[in-house]
């Protein structure tokens, strides 16, 4: 038995040379998992509970009276694959929910009658903050798992990349809400892809704010450009920057910060520096309310711009305040769209989600998403995925639901691109994004620039 | 050299609050020996405790600074004399002790408040200093951190009590032939380390927006603070703060904000090949 | 009556068993010398009579009681205060403050008034109140570290190797204070490895080797005959080199 007195001074003194190294291994440590969690492209393994949810609403009333050549079928499963926790959650957040409310409708409403009313199964999984390479490995095991019919995903674009070509190779067709253009620029035949193209977005938003200052005599001659140097904000950030260098804007400042700020206002100092009248900034909801904020306090009063991302996150006028109002993003999907359709849709979402005074842009985008491939279901009267993505391609909703995207009606081109999209530009005002362009689908003037 | 008065302005702002954010964690370094894993979690902990009884009370998140402290230092004690002293007194075990604690920590608040972003909006306007507009409440958080940092040193230094905390770091068995139970100074010490955590996250949240996960990155900051001063040292960690927020805003203004990590990780390694024992040469090996 | 003694105590490090089935008494208002060669486990009988060390077996007895199972700040609140070997004091304060966490307990009147008797007896200590512990001279140390012991008032004082390192001229001045304390009461136990000077003070002689008492004797004995020392000491030496 070691004696009271001498054990604890002998651990006293271990301790204190183990000090310095603890406490660097501390800080190695933390730095370490600090890169892991902001770095987009690092390995964070999420938790990959699959959750099924069999949405067991109202028994059938119209029984199967199935053509001949339809399968009869008790339930379709679509894969839902989303960030529902880590950076993205919000944004993954939303599309489950929009996705969900698609679900219960169509089921409610005697599910798939091509199928004998068969019911939509959703089959969601979590790629939390995984790298891409996992994402796509995670869709490999949802699909070996289950009978996927489709699937809905996975919103992020390095996701969205890695995920498709997975559903490619299995031949199940897959439905996004991601922006990249590179998705569907690859010869796939399985993807198919809602929003607008990035590029189309990239190009209307800047176009807009610069028409918007020329029309009140708002001088744009230099502008900055921050983002968090993820790869994602990196290529949006450095699209705008060519944009408005190609329209005789200089762009003195790109500035690529590691997320995760801890303050704005030394890169505020730096920005402003360069005396912008127009900034873009891209990155995580958290950094932007420190940036935008230190801008306005640093005397900023000029537009900001945003490509979407933390820009049109439902918080993102709580979280960055005052500073928010008048902020420009490109979306792919407003709650303030035209038409009866989108208008029941939002009231709906809002009535069953109250936390939320008007549904996010991927709620939309994966409500349609989710009634486009019910629709596809029943045109093929299977739930073979193979003809599942051919009445895909050859779909063509012009009512109904479905029609609450932007371009009022559905139908895909042959590389997926959604036909006839237009870029949603959005304000925030008041607290809420409104749709300031273009003018065909816009609810609200822009508040004017400068003030 | 109008960029230049602005780095200085707002490091000196920063200082500030950086200093307050090391004290708590050096307290419990230069006292009890334990490298305290959990700071971040204690820091969001005193950050959330702000939001929401400034949600549901409307009090002056400066007074709340206050109840923070109550509060951290309450889960402080408790997660002390519930757990941690009767662990094995070996920093390995202690260590992963409490980076489990702050994981357990981390967690419960995602699930009870969620990933969502918060902050506490306080609109007090702007103030010119030396040509950079400052937020008023900077200034308050400014001169909260000199308020809490100066009340500490003046505890450690000028009372008896805080004496005795100084003496627990000298020499323990010492302490218990004058007859003072040093476990009593432990608990005291670690719960005034996490309480001066929990004032820190409180005025961390009057001025960032933070989710679960922020406690980190300002944890990074205390530790950096905490070696560069040298351990258990004090003033040397006011300086350290200070040349923590020249060497980030700096790096951020002049060079790029991608590096402000990269270059605060090597000033670290410098400082502990050539000066372990902190700037002041005071700090313990 | 007997004050604080050791009955059959065993107390070591690990493996080591550094003192065996000790017994000494300490009688109040007397000063008992322990003396020893490097190793006999004298400093370790001090830590184990002070709590320091705990007690493989065997008991402490304090006026009649059984403390060996307190800890060392709860005995020190009985009465008994040590000055351990090297002085270690708490080298970041000051000495006014070391001096003062020697009476931690005590009211800030009481402290000061302990202060002043603690002066009156290192006059020296008055001119380095203000000084930090780690910049004094061993003998300004040595000083600060009875002071510290003193500041609690103790019925019982209990010195390791207060010689150790220290000029001879200022281990006089350390060793003319304790007939002063024997005067105001205190009882003591001085553990030295030069026999020479605790000989011309102790009433009460022990003599300790490889962590056993080999003799007891009051200090008038050795006092008269130096050559029964050297016999007890040289025996001892002999035995342990294996020769008879």
């Amino acid at each position: 038995m070691e004696t009271r007195g001498k054990l604890r001074d002998r651990k006293y003194n271990s301790a204190r040379q183990f000090l310095p190294i603890a406490a660097l291994i501390g800080l190695l440590i933390m730095g370490m998992a600090l890169l892991a969690a902001c770095g987009g492209d690092e390995t964070e393994t999420a938790d990959t509970a699959v959750e099924t949810e069999a949405t067991s609403a109202g028994a059938t009333d119209e029984t199967t009276e199935a053509s001949e050549n339809a399968e009869s079928v008790d339930a379709v499963q679509v894969g839902l694959l989303e960030p529902l926790s880590g950076p993205f959650a919000d944004n993954g957040k939303m599309a489950r929910l929009g996705t969900e409310m698609a679900v219960e409708e169509i089921n409610a409403n005697g599910g798939i009658k091509s199928l004998g009313g068969a019911k939509i199964e959703l089959v969601i999984k979590d790629t939390g903050a995984a790298a891409p390479a996992q994402v796509a490995n995670q869709l490999q095991s949802m699909i070996e798992q289950n009978d996927l019919s489709a699937v809905i995903g996975a919103w992020a674009s390095s996701y969205t990349l890695a995920a498709s070509t997975v559903a490619e190779q299995a031949g199940v067709p897959m439905v996004t809400e991601s922006f990249a253009d590179d998705i569907t620029g690859r010869g796939y035949k399985y993807i198919f892809k809602i929003p607008a193209s990035a590029e189309l977005m990239g190009e209307e938003a800047v176009a807009k704010v610069l028409e918007l200052a020329e029309e009140v005599g708002y001088e744009i001659t230099t502008a900055a450009v921050v983002a968090d140097n993820t790869s994602a904000a990196t290529v949006s950030a450095n699209a705008a920057a060519d944009r408005l260098v190609a329209r005789g804007v200089d762009v003195p400042v790109r500035e690529f910060f590691t997320p995760g700020l801890t303050e704005g206002n030394s890169l505020a100092i730096k920005v402003l520096a360069t005396d912008p009248q127009l900034i873009f900034v891209q990155g995580a909801l958290s950094d932007m309310a420190l940036l935008q904020n230190a801008f306005k306090e640093q005397g900023y009063e000029g537009p900001v711009l945003g490509a979407g991302s933390g820009f049109v996150v439902h918080d993102y006028g709580k979280t960055v305040g005052e500073a928010a109002n008048g902020a420009f993003s490109s979306a792919g999907w407003n709650w303030d769209m035209p038409g009866e359709a989108a208008k029941n849709f939002a009231e709906q979402f809002v009535a069953k989600n109250p936390e939320f005074d008007f549904p996010g842009q991927e709620a939309g985008e994966d409500y349609a998403a989710m009634y486009i491939i019910a629709q596809a279901l029943e045109n093929a009267g299977s739930a073979d995925p193979q003809a599942v993505r051919d009445a895909l391609a050859e779909i063509d909703i012009t009512e109904g639901p479905a029609t609450i995207l932007a371009s009022g009606k559905v139908s895909f081109d042959e590389t997926g691109m959604l036909e006839d999209t237009l870029p949603v530009i959005i304000q925030w005002q008041d607290g809420k994004p409104y749709t300031v362009a273009p003018e065909s689908i816009a609810s609200r003037d822009p508040i004017a620039l400068g003030q | 050299m109008d960029m230049l008065l602005q780095v200085l302005v707002s490091s000196v702002l920063l200082a500030a609050v950086y200093f307050l954010l090391s004290l708590g964690l050096n307290i419990i370094l230069g006292v009890l020996d334990i490298v305290n894993f959990a700071h971040g979690a204690m820091l969001i902990v005193g950050a959330y405790a702000t939001y929401y009884l400034y949600e549901y009370t409307g009090l002056s998140p400066w007074l709340l600074v206050f109840v923070d402290m109550i509060v951290v230092g309450g889960l402080g004690a408790i997660l002390y004399l519930g757990y941690l002293q009767f662990t094995v007194n070996s920093p390995l075990v202690r260590m992963f002790a409490l980076i489990g604690f702050s994981s357990v920590v981390v967690s419960s608040i995602l699930v009870i408040s969620g990933s969502d972003f918060r902050t506490v909006h306080l609109d007090y306007g702007t103030v010119d200093i030396l040509g950079l507009p400052v937020r008023v409440s900077q200034i308050v958080a400014f001169g909260v951190a000199l308020i809490l940092g100066g009340a500490t040193l003046f505890l450690l230094n000028y009372t008896k009590v805080g004496k005795a905390i100084r003496a627990v770091v000298d020499d323990r068995v010492s302490l218990w032939i004058c007859g003072v139970n040093d476990k009593r100074l432990s608990l005291l010490a670690f719960t005034v380390g996490t309480a001066l955590a929990g004032a820190a996250g409180g005025v961390l949240a009057t001025y960032v927006t933070f989710g679960p996960d922020s406690g980190l990155s300002f944890a990074i900051i205390a530790f950096a603070v905490v070696i560069l001063g040298g351990l258990g040292d004090l003033v040397g960690g006011a300086l350290a703060s200070l040349v923590v927020a020249l060497v980030l805003t700096s790096v951020t203004v002049y060079w790029s904000s991608a590096l402000t990590n990269t270059a605060l990780f090597i000033l670290v390694l410098l400082v502990l090949l050539v000066r372990p024992r902190g700037i002041l040469g005071r700090g313990r090996v | 009556m007997t004050l604080l003694s050791s009955l059959n105590i065993s107390a070591g490090y690990g493996d080591l068993l550094a003192i065996e089935d000790m017994s000494v008494d300490l009688e109040e208002g007397s000063l008992l010398g322990v003396v020893g060669p490097n190793g006999a486990g004298k400093s370790t009988l001090l830590r184990a009579l002070m709590g320091i060390v705990a007690l493989r077996s065997g008991r402490v007895i304090w006026r009649g009681s059984d403390i060996g199972g307190l800890p060392a700040d709860a005995r020190a609140r009985l009465g008994i205060a040590m000055v351990q070997e090297g002085r270690r004091l708490f080298p970041s304060l000051s000495v006014e403050d070391n001096l003062l966490l020697g009476a931690y307990h005590a009211s800030r009147a009481e402290r000061r008034e302990r202060q002043e008797e603690v002066l009156a007896l290192f006059p020296a200590l008055r001119d380095i109140l203000g000084r930090t512990a780690s910049v004094l001279s061993g003998g300004e140390q040595q000083m600060v570290a009875v002071g510290r012991a003193l500041m609690s008032r103790p019925s019982c004082l209990l010195i390791d190797e207060p010689s150790l390192g220290l000029a001879p001229i200022i281990v006089d001045e350390i060793y003319k204070t304790l007939p002063k304390l024997l005067g105001a009461g205190v009882s003591i136990i001085l553990v030295e490895q030069e026999v020479g000077r605790v000989l011309s003070i102790a009433d009460l002689l022990v003599v300790l080797h490889e962590g056993r008492k080999v003799y007891e004797g009051a200090g008038t004995e050795f006092r008269e005959r130096p050559d029964a020392l050297a016999e007890v000491y040289l025996g001892n030496v002999s035995a342990v080199g294996g020769g008879n």
